[in-house]
């Protein structure tokens, strides 16, 4: 909140100075002093209301609110701290342990703490300009304005919280439905596991038995060149294992080498790294080029060509007979079956075990994307899966990590538990941890990531507002505030 | 290195696999190889031809006493004119002939000259431009003792208790005060000026003089690297040849020297040549960017001041060696008594130990300045006089300072802001590090992150904060770029041997370098910080120059090649350690002239020389989280101080990796009592700010630097004392108990001032300290005011929340007790007084003040108070040169009071306390006073009421 403190006109400084002679006769009981003198201020300078008692003259004497000395009643607000809790001087900066009470009369009343007392600054908290002075800085009374503008804000952002609580309601109402759903889907899926496991049973005896009747179906196919062709086969096999294995080592080479580039502790200077860096820039280069060019499948398609050129009566011989076959595909169909609903099981177990918030109601969201542009790069973040750092000039992309936890508070019980998520484990940086993000969650009428940074390096923060954090309580802090406006005048 | 894949053509995929596989893990291999501590990467003395052939010429002579250098004066040649004694000398070895020059100064000290007599081309001289505020003028207060065949002596100074004697055969210079000898030139015959000469044919040398270099011929690798050397496959052509210069500087009676920062080892130097605890090489003067340096070696850093004091019991000496080239210094320290030291010094039979520097430079002239004391004060007053006092900083400069490479955007900037005030711990200034740039171009933002920096600057600059941001002195090659651009035009960039602009690796990529030797390069610069010039800048915005040294990531020990050309056509190796302060110096006035009526500037420079305390402050570079770092700190600290350089400091917490929170809290406590006071930290280590570690340690960080707040007037008064008179603002204890031979080689323990003693507790787990008191004066404990039981060596407890601070008896101490978010906030509030009485219940203090920004000091308004205490009687008196009502700085400030009088030590509780004032302007009044310990008169509190800081007043005790 700017003030801009020169540009005030003559009329209205006239005015805030009534408005300030006034307050100040309502506050002073005892000596009405004009207030930019310093030396003789009120007694009940920024005492606030509720404790002007404490501060009546009862005698010659007066006493420390904590009792720790009993001092002159004159020394109260005499710009020198005399008691240990700083109560002798609610008005000036004299004790480092005081706060000052800004009434701003026409908004929300505050406290300061005693050294923004005449500090030459105009403390956005005192609207009303009382906390200062001394006469180095003139503050204007903007009480009327910041509360238009705070009442403005404050009603836009009611606006949005209530739009935000209920789409939260239909969020639960979601998830509410999705949690029956999916106990019903696993209900149903054991079911169909346990018929699943029967019918592999059944179908292992059946092939157990065919193949126990027909001992040696190698007999069907003449030896020799089938025993070479097979041995081919397999020595091709294993290589085309072989060139994936390779594939695979410079991938994780060339990621390790990306990771090196793009987190290097610049400030080694070292020219070995610098010098890796642009070799592997170079190399990726050419690599990149051949990988163009050159048919990566190559070797196996000359494969399947070549093998199809072999005579017929060359190839091996690996057809069986067809009942044979026809049991141990029922099996191994069975099988397959078998493993693909508990796969599914375990998917939705696991859905039912996520925690989806207080009322369940993040289960709406679970795996809704969202992605945000900072210019260099796009972050995309798909709720309980994964993030990710997308470069916007190379399109590389870095893993940030998957879901791992909330992280709002210590206990489930405090609400603010389900306002930060963390996602952790994504890419190593080089030299440094693996890269996490911390979700804060804050309410609003949509689902939106607002900024992204990066605190330190490869930890990760996201802002972003979304409606399932939008609870609905009557007394949080901004309710208090409000009444305690002060409406007088 | 270069790989050319295109060339090469594989037609079976897994061939081509298993060749990137080979290259891939070749990368990988080389990569990590780097994390080890790189000493490989800088030479020593072994790798450095003309540092071992100095050394040869040194041991030659060491090893055969019969052998005495050939240096001698020419029969007759001495003249004697108007302070300049004058002469030539001839090098039998080779008949070669050099003059010299002795000048007796106005400054008290002397300046012995040697230059070739006819050099083949002149040799570099220019370090005394950058060096020196001016010529120093000569004195004409000197008398002829004796000039006969063998020896010429003088005695000089107002009283004559100065002298020196010129010896003629071996040629030999001894400066003595009070008839005993304190410097001594040549002493061991180490004098060595390499000629220049004409290379007759690759690695040969000139016989044409009829020259025999006998020493160079003895040992045929010493040939090597005459004129061309490689280091780690850097090439340096080495068109001149050998061009050394080399001398012994003794110092006869002393067994202690300091000085010659920048160096990561203790005060009292080390000897380089054998003896206990010694180093292997010499301390090294080269400017460098070394990475996570290491703690106690001799090997250069970023800064060079090749200045050298020694100390002993009732006398102090001191020696600039003023040469801006690489230079090694080898000191030994031994028992021969030359000079009848025993007798002279009443030692009795006991042989008193000398201390002997081999000063080796690789060119230039030899350019030796002699300070003769007597004391450490006149020292300090001496150099500064020749090379300048530090310039009184902006009052906002010695408060705290925030730094993170990198703060990473305005929101970052805002909410750490915010964080210092809801937490309520003040900063003055925060700092943006090279990611603030469009690409690492200085004078440019990154418009992303910084949309809108004079909004910035404006918001924290309402609340009395400054920020500062880094400019640095390689400039991307970029044509897009107008800073690139204009410097190309003006054609002020340092250039290759064959002319073409020199093209090397920095921060941007490829980079070239503006050669700020370059009278035009100045001016340029200077004008580039103007508000119009520098878009986005305020008059909030100060300046961070890095990579001064220069730091070159590709270049020799990652710097300049040596054979780059600058301005004059001067090589560089000849003005190396010149190249930070001439920048420096140029950002530090285009800081001054941007403003008008101008303002002080604040710069801080990583890389420095004799000069630079002119320009602003240093720190002492990358500096790890380590507890060894954080004890380092305080002997390099005090070393830079002493050196003419006092506004310093290290990096609060360790740049390089996370401290933990202990380290951190230690770290925090001892960067209170630096003078220059900053938090800093890598890009890849966690967050630090105070705030992060929860209490009850962001508690015990918010203390401290409330603590250094409350003591600013104290540390602003100090640099004021600084700034006139050359003394350390932290000193050494033994330049505070200079006759106390137990300080001597005392490091871990100083004086803030003269005032206080600060001990910081510089390892893990430690809870208590032996602290030495000096003096057999009472100490009082600075935060409970406690006197201290005992004398000499004493046990203090020191838990995690507390620094050992005490306050020297006799001392009265000015502090401001309400702490504000930043300095500038505290500009009119009241003053408390601490004192602190000794044993005989007196006491001193003093008190500078003034705007803190512009130079209407130095028009007499600031207020200078002189305190004392003495004979149960306070009185403040006025030291300024202005009266009250001409004095517009005593106005601003004339409601401002002493709130409160602290007096330790009474020995009676008083009845009661008035207060008068000298002119007669109010009545005499009794002032309040309370006393907290109950039944003892150790501390009284006096409520100070009305009494005005600009008034001077007597504060009267009666019993």
């Amino acid at each position: 909140m700017a003030h801009t403190f020169s540009l005030i006109d003559p009329i209205k400084r006239s005015l805030i100075i009534h408005i300030l002679i006034l307050e100040l006769v309502i506050l002073s009981f005892f000596t009405l002093s004009a207030y930019a003198k310093v030396d003789n201020l009120s007694k009940l300078l920024g005492v606030e209301e509720s404790k002007a008692h404490l501060y009546e003259a009862k005698g010659p004497d007066w006493t420390c609110l904590d009792g720790s000395a009993t001092i002159p009643y004159e020394a109260i607000n005499d710009d020198f701290c005399d008691c240990t809790d700083g109560s002798d001087e609610p008005g000036t900066s004299a004790c480092p342990n005081s706060k000052f009470y800004c009434r701003n009369v026409g908004h929300i009343s505050s406290f300061i703490s005693s050294s923004r007392v005449n500090d030459g600054v105009c403390e956005p908290e005192c609207c009303d300009g009382s906390d200062e002075y001394d006469g180095k800085i003139k503050c204007p009374n903007t009480c009327k304005e910041t509360n238009a503008e705070y009442t403005k804000k404050l009603k836009e952002l009611e606006k949005l919280r209530t739009q935000g609580i209920r789409i939260r309601k239909e969020y639960i109402e979601k998830g509410r439905k999705i949690k029956t759903k999916n106990a019903a889907e696993l209900n149903r899926l054991e079911i169909e596991l346990r018929a699943a496991k029967i019918r592999v049973k059944e179908r292992e005896v059946a092939l157990k038995k065919i193949e126990d009747s027909k001992p040696d179906t190698e007999q069907l196919a003449p030896k020799g060149n089938r025993e070479r062709m097979k041995k081919l086969h397999e020595r091709i096999i294993a290589l085309k294992g072989d060139i994936n294995k390779l594939h695979e080592q410079i991938d994780t080479l060339l990621s390790i080498l990306k990771d090196m580039k793009n987190n290097h502790n610049q400030n080694y200077h070292d020219m070995a790294v610098k010098t890796a860096i642009k070799a592997y820039d170079e190399f990726l280069e050419e690599y990149n080029k051949d990988m163009e060019t050159e048919d990566g499948d190559e070797v196996e398609e000359n494969y399947e060509d070549n093998y199809d050129d072999i005579p017929d009566k060359e190839k091996p011989q690996i057809e069986e007979p067809s009942e044979l076959s026809d049991a141990r595909d029922a099996f191994e169909e069975a099988e397959q079956e078998q493993k693909d609903i508990e796969n599914h099981i375990d998917e939705v177990k696991s859905k039912l075990s996520q925690d989806y918030g207080l009322e369940y109601e993040f289960a709406a969201l679970d795996n809704e994307c969202f992605s945000y542009d900072s210019g260099e790069y796009t972050y995309s973040l798909c709720m309980f899966g994964s993030a990710t750092q997308k470069s916007n000039k190379d399109h590389s992309s870095t893993d940030l990590g998957n879901f791992a936890k909330w992280i709002g508070a210590e206990s489930s019980n405090d609400p603010r538990y389900y306002t930060r998520m963390l996602y952790e484990d994504g890419a190593r940086c080089w030299n440094g941890p693996a890269r996490s993000v911390k979700l804060y969650l804050e309410c609003g009428a949509d689902n939106q990531i607002l900024s992204v940074s990066e605190p330190e390096k490869c930890e990760y923060h996201m802002r972003m507002i979304s409606p399932a954090v939008c609870l609905d309580h009557n007394n949080d802090h901004n309710n208090h505030n409000t009444e305690h406006k002060h409406d007088e005048l | 290195m270069k790989f050319l894949f295109g060339n090469l053509k594989f037609s079976k995929a897994s061939v081509q696999t298993k060749f990137y596989l080979f290259f891939l893990l070749y990368f990988i291999v080389s990569a990590l190889v780097v994390t080890a501590v790189k000493r490989q990467d800088f030479k020593t003395c072994e790798q450095s031809s003309f540092c071992k052939r100095n050394r040869a010429y040194a041991d030659r002579l060491t090893a055969n006493h019969s052998l005495i250098s050939p240096y001698s004066v020419i029969q007759d040649s001495i003249i004697i004119k108007d302070g300049i004694i004058s002469g030539d000398l001839i090098n039998s070895e080779n008949n070669l002939i050099f003059i010299f020059e002795l000048h007796l100064l106005e400054i008290g000290a002397a300046r012995v000259r040697i230059n070739e007599k006819n050099p083949l081309k002149p040799r570099y001289d220019k370090a005394k431009d950058w060096a020196l505020v001016q010529d120093p003028s000569y004195t004409l207060e000197y008398t002829l003792i004796s000039s006969k065949p063998d020896v010429t002596s003088l005695s000089f100074g107002k009283e004559r208790k100065q002298a020196v004697s010129i010896y003629h055969s071996p040629f030999r210079v001894e400066f003595l005060v009070n008839d005993v000898p304190i410097i001594t030139l040549n002493d061991r015959g180490f004098l060595n000026i390499e000629h220049l000469r004409k290379q007759v044919a690759p690695g040969l040398v000139d016989q044409s003089n009829g020259e025999n270099d006998k020493i160079i011929d003895d040992e045929n690798d010493l040939d090597k690297g005459l004129w061309k050397e490689t280091f780690n496959g850097k090439e340096d052509s080495k068109p001149n040849g050998p061009e050394s210069i080399g001398l012994d500087i003794s110092f006869p009676g002393f067994s202690h020297v300091y000085g010659i920062p920048e160096h990561a080892s203790s005060l009292s130097l080390k000897e380089t040549r054998g003896g206990d605890d010694s180093y292997s090489d010499p301390y090294r003067l080269y400017n460098l960017d070394v990475f996570e340096y290491e703690v106690d070696n001799p090997m250069a850093l970023y800064g060079s001041i090749p200045f050298m004091m020694a100390h002993r019991k009732g006398a102090s000496a001191a020696v600039l060696w003023l040469n801006a080239a690489e230079t090694w210094i080898d000191i030994t320290k031994n028992k021969e008594d030359k000079h009848r030291l025993s007798s002279l010094l009443g030692f009795g039979k006991l042989t008193p130990t000398s201390t002997s520097a081999h000063w080796i430079s690789e060119s230039g002239v030899i350019d030796v300045f002699a300070f003769l004391g007597p004391t450490t004060s006149d020292i300090f007053y001496q150099y500064g006089l020749l090379t300048g006092f530090t310039a009184l900083p902006q009052s906002f400069a010695i408060a705290y300072h925030q730094c993170r490479w990198n703060y990473l955007n305005q929101e970052d900037v805002a909410e750490v802001d915010e964080n210092f005030d809801k937490y309520d711990i003040p900063y003055d200034v925060i700092w943006l590090d090279i990611e603030h740039t469009d690409g690492k171009k200085y004078f440019t933002w990154d418009s992303v992150k910084f949309p809108t920096p004079e909004k910035m600057q404006n918001n924290i600059g309402i609340k009395g904060r400054k920020m500062v941001t880094i400019v640095d002195p390689h400039i991307k090659i970029d044509d897009n770029y107008y800073i690139y651009k204009e410097a190309k035009d003006l054609d002020i960039f340092v250039k290759e041997p064959d002319d073409r602009v020199y093209d090397g690796w920095c921060w941007p990529g490829s980079s070239s370098w503006v050669d700020f030797t370059n009278p035009s390069a100045q001016e340029w610069l200077i004008k580039k910080f103007a508000f119009d010039q520098y878009k986005g800048s305020t008059e909030y915005l100060f300046t961070w120059n890095d990579m001064n040294e220069p730091s070159v990531f590709n270049g020799p020990e990652i710097t300049m090649p040596k054979d780059l050309i600058h301005h004059g056509g001067w090589e560089h190796r000849n003005l190396h350690n010149i190249y930070g302060v001439a920048y420096h110096s140029a950002t530090s006035k285009g800081l001054i002239n941007r403003s008008n009526p101008p303002r002080r500037p604040f710069v801080l420079s990583r890389a420095f020389f004799a000069g630079s305390q002119r320009y602003g402050a240093i720190w002492t570079g990358d500096n790890f989280a380590k507890w060894d770092h954080l004890a380092i700190a305080t002997p390099m600290l005090l070393t830079i101080g002493i050196s003419g350089l006092p506004f310093s400091g290290a990096d609060v917490g360790g740049f390089f990796g996370n401290p933990d929170t202990e380290l951190l809290v230690r770290w925090y406590q001892a960067g209170a009592f630096q003078p220059f006071f900053r938090a800093h930290a890598h890009i890849d280590t966690k967050r630090r700010e105070p705030w992060l570690f929860g209490d009850p340690y962001t508690g015990y960080i918010r203390d401290i630097i409330r603590e250094r707040y409350a003591l600013l007037p104290l540390w602003y008064t100090l640099f004021h004392e600084a700034s006139t008179t050359g003394m350390p603002i932290i000193r050494p204890m033994f330049t505070v108990y200079p006759e106390d031979e137990e300080t001597y080689a005392m490091d871990d323990q100083f004086f803030v001032g003269n005032s206080l003693l600060v001990k910081p507790i510089v390892n893990e787990g430690q809870t208590s300290t032996e602290v030495y008191f000096p003096g057999n004066e009472i100490y009082y404990d600075y935060f409970t005011h406690k006197k201290v039981h005992g004398s000499g060596k004493v046990q203090i407890e020191a838990p995690i929340n507390k620094i050992p601070v005490f306050l020297r008896g006799g001392s009265i101490v000015p502090k401001r007790q309400r702490i504000r978010r930043s300095s500038a906030a505290m500009r009119t509030d009241p003053f408390t007084l601490l004192i602190a009485l000794n044993k005989y219940g007196n006491a001193t203090g003093s008190l500078y003040l003034d705007d803190g920004e512009t130079y209407d000091y130095e028009k007499g308004h600031f207020i200078h108070l002189q305190f004392k205490f003495s004979k149960r009687k306070l009185f403040s008196k006025p030291l300024s040169l202005l009266n009250n009502d001409e004095n517009l700085y005593a106005q601003s400030i004339s409601s401002v009071r002493v709130e409160r009088i602290i007096v330790l030590g009474l020995d009676l509780k008083p009845k009661h306390i008035y207060a008068d004032c000298i002119d007669g302007s109010k009545i005499k009044r009794e002032l309040q006073f309370g006393l907290p310990t109950t039944n003892s008169a150790n501390v009284v509190i006096i409520k100070g009421t009305d009494l005005l800081i600009t008034e001077e007043w007597v504060i009267d005790f009666s019993y």
